[in-house]
This record gives C-alpha cells, sequence and structure tokens, in this order.
C-alpha cells in the first residue's frame, strides 16, 4: 500500500523536529524514503494501520536518528555525529601535522624577512578562499551533512584569521621592520583548514545540484 | 545468527558493490530488501551500517548518486562509478581467495570452483 502525501509529510515533520534533522535536507530526504518504504511493506505484510507502522519502523531507527546526548556532537542525530568525528579525524590527520612542518620548518629562517612575505602570501590565499567560502554558504540553498559541519566552525575560523592579521600588521608596524611573525601559525593552519573546507563545498555544490534537478 | 552477522560485516561493502553490479542502481531499502530475498532472510543489513557504508563509497569515488522523484518522495539511486567497477572486481577476487582459503582449513577434502 502506497502512502499518502500527507503521511509522508508527517513522517518528514517527525525527522525534522523530533530526530533534529532540520539541517540536513540530504540525509533526511534518504531517510524519508527507506522509512516511508518500511512503512509501507510493514503495512502490507502485517495488516496494521499507517499509526501502528511507522513507530515500530522508528523504534527501528531509533539508535541512529536519536541524538548521542554523551557525544561531543550531542545536539545532532547519531548518524550524522558519527559522520562529523570522522570528518574531524581526516580534517586533523591531514591539517594539524603540516601547520606544524610548515610552522617549525620556518624557525631556521627566523630571522629573514622573505618568511614574513610568504606568511602575507599565504595570508592573501586564506583571504581568497575565506571569502569564497562565505559566498558559497550565502548561496547555498540546501542545508546538508557537509554544507553544515563546514558552516559550523567557519566564521570562528574567519574571525581569528582577521584577528591575526590585523594582529601581525600591528606588530610589524610598532616594531618598524618585517621580523614579527606573532600570526604565522593561526593564518598558516586557518589557510588550510579553509582550503579542506573548500574541498568539502565542492563536494556539497555536487549534492545540491542533484537535489536541485528534482526539487 | 549473531556470530554470522559479525562474519558478514567485513563484507559489506563488497556485498553493495556486487550487488550493484548486477543491478545497476538501486536505493539504500532495495539493498537491504534484496541481501535479506537473497540469503533468505539469514543476512539483514542494519541501517546504521549500510548508510554510512554508501556515503563513505560515494566519498571514495566508488559511487555515483542519481536522484529521481517516486511515488511523492525523492528517491536517491546508487551506481557504480568506472573506478567502482574495478574495484569490485578486485574484491569479489579477494573475497573468493578468502573463501577458498576458509574452506581449505575448514574442509581440505571439498574443492571450491568460481
Amino acid at each position: 500500500m502506497k502512502l499518502t502525501t500527507d503521511q509522508i509529510n508527517h513522517i518528514d515533520y517527525v525527522l525534522r523536529n523530533d530526530y533534529s534533522f532540520e539541517h540536513f535536507d540530504d540525509l533526511r530526504i534518504e531517510l524519508l524514503d527507506h522509512i516511508t518504504s518500511d512503512v509501507e511493506l510493514s503495512i502490507e505484510k502485517n495488516s496494521i494501520t499507517f499509526e501502528e507502522a511507522l513507530p515500530n519502523v522508528l523504534h527501528k531507527w531509533n539508535d541512529e536518528i536519536a541524538c548521542d546526548r554523551s557525544s561531543f556532537y550531542n545536539n545532532v542525530p547519531k548518524i550524522v555525529g558519527n559522520l562529523w568525528k570522522k570528518l574531524d579525524w581526516k580534517y586533523n590527520i591531514c591539517v594539524l601535522p603540516l601547520t606544524a612542518i610548515l610552522t617549525f620548518g620556518s624557525i631556521p629562517f627566523i630571522k629573514e624577512v622573505w618568511i614574513t612575505y610568504a606568511m602575507y602570501s599565504i595570508a592573501c590565499i586564506g583571504l581568497v578562499l575565506g571569502i569564497y567560502l562565505l559566498n558559497l554558504f550565502r548561496k547555498n540553498q540546501f542545508n546538508t551533512v557537509l554544507s553544515k559541519y563546514a558552516k559550523n566552525k567557519i566564521k570562528f575560523y574567519v574571525g581569528l584569521f582577521l584577528f591575526a592579521i590585523i594582529l601581525n600588521i600591528y606588530a610589524n608596524y610598532s616594531d618598524g621592520d618585517l621580523l614579527s611573525r606573532p600570526a604565522l601559525f593561526v593564518v598558516i593552519h586557518t589557510t588550510l583548514v579553509f582550503a579542506v573546507r573548500t574541498i568539502i563545498m565542492r563536494k556539497n555544490i555536487k549534492i545540491e545540484n542533484q537535489l536541485l534537478k528534482v526539487i | 545468527m549473531k556470530k554470522q552477522q559479525q562474519l558478514y560485516k567485513g563484507s559489506l561493502n563488497t556485498i553493495i558493490m556486487k550487488l550493484l553490479e548486477q543491478q545497476g542502481k538501486m536505493y539504500g531499502y532495495e539493498i537491504t530488501q534484496k541481501v535479506k530475498e537473497i540469503t533468505q532472510g539469514e543476512m539483514n543489513i542494519t541501517e546504521g551500517a549500510l548508510y554510512p557504508a554508501l556515503h563513505k563509497m560515494e566519498a571514495d569515488g566508488f559511487l555515483d548518486v542519481e536522484m529521481d522523484r517516486v511515488d511523492g518522495r525523492i528517491r536517491k539511486y546508487y551506481k557504480l562509478t568506472e573506478s567502482g567497477v574495478k574495484e569490485t572486481v578486485s574484491r569479489m577476487e579477494e573475497l573468493e581467495n578468502f573463501i577458498r582459503n576458509m574452506q581449505t582449513i575448514v574442509n581440505p577434502n571439498l574443492k571450491l570452483d568460481f
């Protein structure tokens, strides 16, 4: 038995409001189809009503779609939190060592002015990526698991990045030379973060385009 | 039954890829039902395992997705990419070798032909 539009909308409402899927359009659409198919089969096989079948199906899903209060990401569904934790690992594994290598690699050249020029060049790349990301978020038509993840901390990183640049310019100005680089670590780190998040947002655009075709 | 599920767990991605190779494109629920049907209910892919596996393979470039509107809702179909097809062949070879080796240990007199 096929569910009616109202019944499908009800499942969508439950996912949005009872299970915190409001901001994850891509995953919610996929789960909505799965749960709807499961409810349809359950009604057919067990000769029960929609009102009886839905709680049974949701119960099967509960562990995955409820918020995991013990997790770092405790206000999102567990299935989302688990993916975000994996992405965190990927980020840390590629960004932190690279930041450390570039920062410590510059120590032997601490008295060289070109390091400061290099830092400001990296800052320019960071600035372009930061503006590009903020522009992408502005144009964002759907909230997806990836876009929400990328958006989550980007404003903080943009703020930190600007603070570090201003601090460095002030230090250079007050010293009267280009040898002070208090922002070096932050500039390298945030630029790398922007670069990785840009990759994530490119993937997100692919998901958005697919959603646009059918919505 | 539960112990058997543990044995299947390590081969989940290979099973999904093999199904997609045979069927062309499938959606999540269809995959769970197909596996249940083929194994006559012996193997049950849990929702918590299926979607992370599909999303990981999509991120790795082995799967491509296609969306369609079906019965008043949007359906996401998965299909193998070119590299996904190659990966399926190599994973199936690995799985067949594994089964052959296990068979040799469990029952040395029985010969399996793949």
